[in-house]
């Protein structure tokens, strides 16, 4: 399965495709291979553990200071983590060679566009953003090299697609589809006649909404500025109606009561917990009565330190340094803090829709306001 | 050397007289160069060469398709060369074996548990 090529996407040469392909290639034998291997690996090494002191690791630095004398252990999270650094250098050398071109088309202005594109050059990037390039991905997602800038945009569809194999499908909708599918599986007579994605990045999980619930008027924010502008020339290419704005998701410029239903894919773990706080609140603000906000993620779970340890690849070797707070985060406690009523709260989950033998399912966290 | 020649009985072969090569330099020993912040840093390199490596081989596998189809391998038709789904997957599992033989002492901890697992179950 290729990607799907509309008119953003970049296009590799021979030799540049045949190095993204190594970059899945890697990815994919890191994924599925190397790093749940090291659930074997642990367990040898639990044995020892106990053999020697008489129990197990208590902590999760204990886990780690055990797993961290086997070279396997150490040596499958360098590998995932050079597969993460080619990956995005792969990329975007190729992107960077046609980026004239790519922003050119961008920004040229369409005769009927189906939707709308509202940058803000005033906006101020969070601290938070420019701190620590998320994913160790260069330039994280807000940074634009030039005027009309979709570099970032441009980075992250092809990355995403690189990354995960393919696994999210040709449109990388898989996010999208698995949640718009939860919503309308679970709550089949909700309807909802506006929509608004926060953080939407390119627009591939927003354009899997515009076709699941395709009578409703769909919104995308974004922080970034390439992203937005990326997002708008890849959803009018597939003839897909969506409203893009630049802004933050905590403070818009939505009038208050205007949507039915706002949502965010793999976004909250990428934010401090105060912002994500602030995320809820201006959800609250932004939604009719009756409206349906929802988030993937989980609430606090119990975990033993070994599954800690399994699930802390991202934490700690690609720039995911908030995910850890995130995990602490109660849901359930944050909604009743943002106006949500404790009574609408609800908790759903699904497999995954990739990485299925990293994650074991995704779970979603929703709200509707009273 | 035509005198030492001329003592020699016709037809037997010289004992080689030549040295090999020296291939160490005396002196000092070699400078310690790297730590082992270093060694992750040669692993990344390592990893990006065998990307290098990779797309090299898919070249030569493009080269191979259009001489299959009796097509002169020039640069303008190598970029040009749609790639079949299957001769994709084909490349797939060439990388993935790649990795498997590149990776070897990466996985060696991983390979003698299955082993010993192995063992054990067939004692049993």
């Amino acid at each position: 399965m290729f990607q799907t090529q509309h008119a953003i996407l970049p296009k590799a040469t021979h030799d540049e495709f045949a190095r993204e392909e190594f970059c899945s290639t890697l990815r994919s034998v890191f994924t599925t291979e190397l790093w749940p291997a090291n659930s074997e690996v642990m367990k040898n090494h639990l044995a020892q553990h106990v053999a020697r002191h008489g129990q197990p690791p208590k902590s999760f630095r204990e886990a780690r200071e055990m797993m961290n004398e086997s070279f396997y252990w150490r040596g499958t999270q360098l590998v995932g983590r050079a597969a993460q650094e080619l990956l995005w250098d792969t990329v975007g050398e190729s992107i960077e060679r046609q980026l004239d071109e790519l922003n050119a088309k961008a920004a040229k202005p369409l005769k009927k566009p189906l939707g709308s594109l509202r940058v803000n050059p005033q906006l101020v990037i969070p601290k938070y953003i420019q701190a620590v390039d998320i994913h160790a991905m260069p330039g994280n997602f807000h940074t634009e090299l030039c005027e009309n800038d979709v570099f970032a945009g441009a980075l992250y569809d092809r990355g995403v697609y690189v990354f995960s194999f393919g696994g999210l499908g040709p449109l990388n909708a898989g996010l999208g589809a698995t949640m718009s599918g939860f919503i309308k599986s679970t709550y089949p007579n909700f309807k909802p006649k506006r929509i608004l994605e926060i953080g939407c990045g390119p627009g591939f999980t927003t354009t899997a909404f515009v076709d699941a619930f395709p009578a409703a008027e769909v919104h995308a924010l974004d922080i970034s500025a390439p992203m937005v502008r990326y997002g708008h020339a890849r959803a009018e290419s597939l003839g897909k109606r969506v409203h893009f704005l630049q802004a933050d998701g905590v403070h818009t410029d939505y009038p208050d009561n205007h949507f039915d239903l706002v949502y965010s894919c793999l976004v909250l773990h990428e934010c401090p917990v105060p912002v994500i706080k602030g995320i809820f609140r201006e959800c609250h603000r932004l939604l009719k009565p009756g409206g349906m906000m929802l988030h993937d993620g989980a609430s606090p779970q119990e975990h033993d330190v070994g599954t800690e340890l399994m699930m802390s690849f991202f934490a700690h070797n690609v720039n995911e340094p908030f995910s850890i707070g995130m995990s602490d985060l109660d849901y359930r406690k944050a909604y009743v803090e943002a106006g949500f009523s404790d009574a609408k709260f609800f908790e759903g989950a699904c497999p995954p829709a990739y990485l299925k033998e990293q994650l074991k399912s995704v779970s979603y966290v929703g709200s509707f306001k009273t | 050397m035509a005198a030492r020649k001329a003592t020699k009985p016709a037809g037997k072969r010289l004992t080689p007289v030549r040295l090999a090569r020296k291939r160490v330099a005396i002196g000092p020993p070699r400078p310690q160069y790297l730590d082992s912040r270093d060694a992750d840093k040669l692993m990344i390199m390592m990893l990006a060469l065998a990307a290098e490596v990779s797309a090299m081989r898919d070249r030569l596998d493009t080269h191979e398709a259009l001489a299959e189809k009796r097509v002169a391998p020039i640069s303008k038709r190598v970029e040009a060369y749609e790639l079949p789904a299957t001769r994709r997957a084909q490349r797939e599992s060439r990388r993935v074996a790649m990795l498997h033989r590149v990776l070897r002492v990466l996985t060696e901890e991983v390979d003698a548990i299955r082993e010993a697992a192995q063992g054990q179950a067939t004692q049993v």
